[in-house]
């Protein structure tokens, strides 16, 4: 993207006028939204507990849910972009559908297999007395099982473009398959692996559907922002902007602070 | 990458498939969500006023929340007063708000009662799950109003947006109990329901306003609502009448 580039093609008219279209179509809910914000009392909802206490909730929980997506999307990745494991098509399909399925609907999805009555659920509860629906765990396999398949996404893409012929010498000089793996493939494959976790947060802190489904609402365990923000609707339109103000402000601000840095390299992935 | 432009376009597919807008001429209702099951009832009847309407089923608050921000709407059902005085005072009604059934609250439990939970007492015991719906939406208040009237102490584990969705909870087992209306409850055949005991019992009623911004048929869809087509499937329901 250097300057060059951009001057030495000239724009058409029509790719011209319907990018600025687009462009409207971004920014006007976010200008709309700035606008009919009451800013007065932003500091009013920033004192609020409970608002809070959804921010917090909501900041840990995506958090967590990235670290752990990285820990076990990276080697899903891997295994989808270099093993010979037999029926790969197959299992990314499998392990990537809950990022095109309805939140709600993989929030029912995690209920009939981990909820109390669940298939895993009812052997959790009946032997161990472990219950995830409506506590914090709970809200942090919602967002794992919709957010991790952009992380896995983009780290195979990633592994799948880096050459082989420095791991291969590392081989060849000796070095062990997890010495390769941990010491040349990942540093390598680094900037997909962060630009994955990106955008697996964002997903994960955005996260609604699957979450009020699986996890429920309960203030500090399960109440995370997008759900304060959709019950404030209906109570106090003021709150709800409020609050939506605040995940736009949020959103930005990791936007901007990983721009030079990271955003790059989710557009340097193809 | 191109796999994410594939699964990219397969989504806007999915999200285009979504509820029309109304489209051409269509009435439009606004019904508080346990309404559900009458409405669709009679705009299932070729008959009915209601046959082919729009109907946008979700809790009380929002949709008068919707409204005021400018939804078309012909007639909205509300489960609490409160929103229709609202929507009065903004001077989007069209007529005086008309009574048009009556609920009352119970207590949902599993298919077999496996707890024995007989009152509203029982809410309050350590090993009872229990799911209501949250402050703010009009169930939710009717249940904190209920169950402070009583004196009873709870912990819910979760704060539903609508009653379908505390019910949902109880049918799925994932609570033991769950607050809901008597109508929500008969609509399910796997759950049971527990009245609550006399003088602790909360009714409510269901207020109808036809609205400025409708296409003009909001009256016939009230007088056929408040008419015998409409009364017998209330009552079909279980509904209480006016």
């Amino acid at each position: 993207m250097s300057r060059r580039d951009r001057h030495d093609a000239r724009t058409p008219i029509v790719i011209l006028s319907l990018g600025i279209v687009a462009v409207a179509f971004f920014v006007l809910p976010l200008v709309a939204l700035a606008i009919r914000v009451p800013w007065s009392s932003l500091f009013d909802a920033l004192g609020n507990d409970a608002t809070i206490e959804a921010l917090l909730l909501s900041v840990i929980t995506s958090l967590i849910t990235t670290v752990l997506a990285v820990i076990f999307g990276v080697p899903l990745a891997w295994l989808l972009a270099r093993s010979n494991l037999p029926g790969r098509q197959t299992i990314r399909g499998l392990c990537t559908l809950s990022m095109v399925l309805p939140p709600v609907v993989a929030g029912v999805a995690l209920l009939a297999s981990l909820g109390r009555r669940g298939v895993v659920g009812q052997i959790l509860d009946d032997w161990f007395g472990v219950r995830l629906p409506f506590t914090m765990p709970a809200v942090i396999v919602a967002q794992l099982f919709v957010a991790m398949p952009f992380l896995v996404l983009t780290v195979e893409s990633g592994f799948a473009r880096s050459s082989m012929t420095v791991e291969e010498a590392a081989r060849t000089l000796g070095a062990t398959p997890w010495y390769v793996f941990s010491r040349v493939t990942i540093p390598a494959t680094r900037p997909a692996i962060v630009a994955g976790a990106v955008l697996t947060w964002a997903r994960a802190l955005g996260e609604f559907g699957a979450t009020i489904t699986f996890a429920g609402n309960f203030p500090g365990a399960t109440r995370t922002l997008p759900i304060a923000t959709y019950l404030a609707l209906e109570t106090n339109v003021d709150d709800a902007l409020l609050i939506s103000m605040l995940m736009v402000i949020l959103s930005l601000i990791i936007l901007v602070a990983l721009r030079g840095r990271w955003v790059g390299a989710i557009g340097g992935v193809r | 990458m191109r796999l994410i432009a594939r699964l990219v376009l397969a989504v806007s597919l999915l999200a285009a498939c979504g509820p029309g807008d109304g489209g051409d001429d269509g009435v439009v209702v606004f019904a508080a969500s346990s309404l559900v099951d009458v409405l669709t009832d009679l705009s299932a009847d070729d008959e009915s006023a209601f046959s082919g309407a729009v109907l946008s089923f979700a809790s009380s608050a929002s949709l008068a929340a919707q409204v005021i921000d400018g939804a078309p709407v012909d007639l909205i059902i509300s489960a609490d007063r409160a929103q229709i005085d609202e929507l009065v005072a903004a001077g989007f009604g069209t007529s005086e708000p008309q009574v048009v059934a009556q609920n009352v609250l119970v207590i949902a439990v599993e298919e077999g009662n496996p707890l024995g939970i007989r009152s509203l007492d029982d809410l309050s015991r350590s090993d009872v799950l229990l799911a209501v719906a949250a402050p703010g939406v009009p169930l939710g208040e009717y249940s904190e109003a209920m169950l402070a009237a009583a004196n009873i102490d709870v912990s819910p584990v979760t704060f539903e947006a609508d009653a379908r969705a505390v019910l949902a909870k109880v049918i799925l087992g994932e609570v033991d109990a769950g607050i809901v209306y008597a109508t929500d409850a008969e609509s399910s055949d796997d759950v049971e329901l527990i009245e609550i005991a006399e003088g602790d019992e909360v009714s409510v009623e269901y207020v109808a306003l036809t609205l400025l911004d409708g296409s003009g048929r909001a009256v016939e869809l009230l007088d056929e609502l408040l008419g015998d087509r409409g009364q017998q499937a209330l009552g079909r329901r279980g509904f209480g009448l006016p």
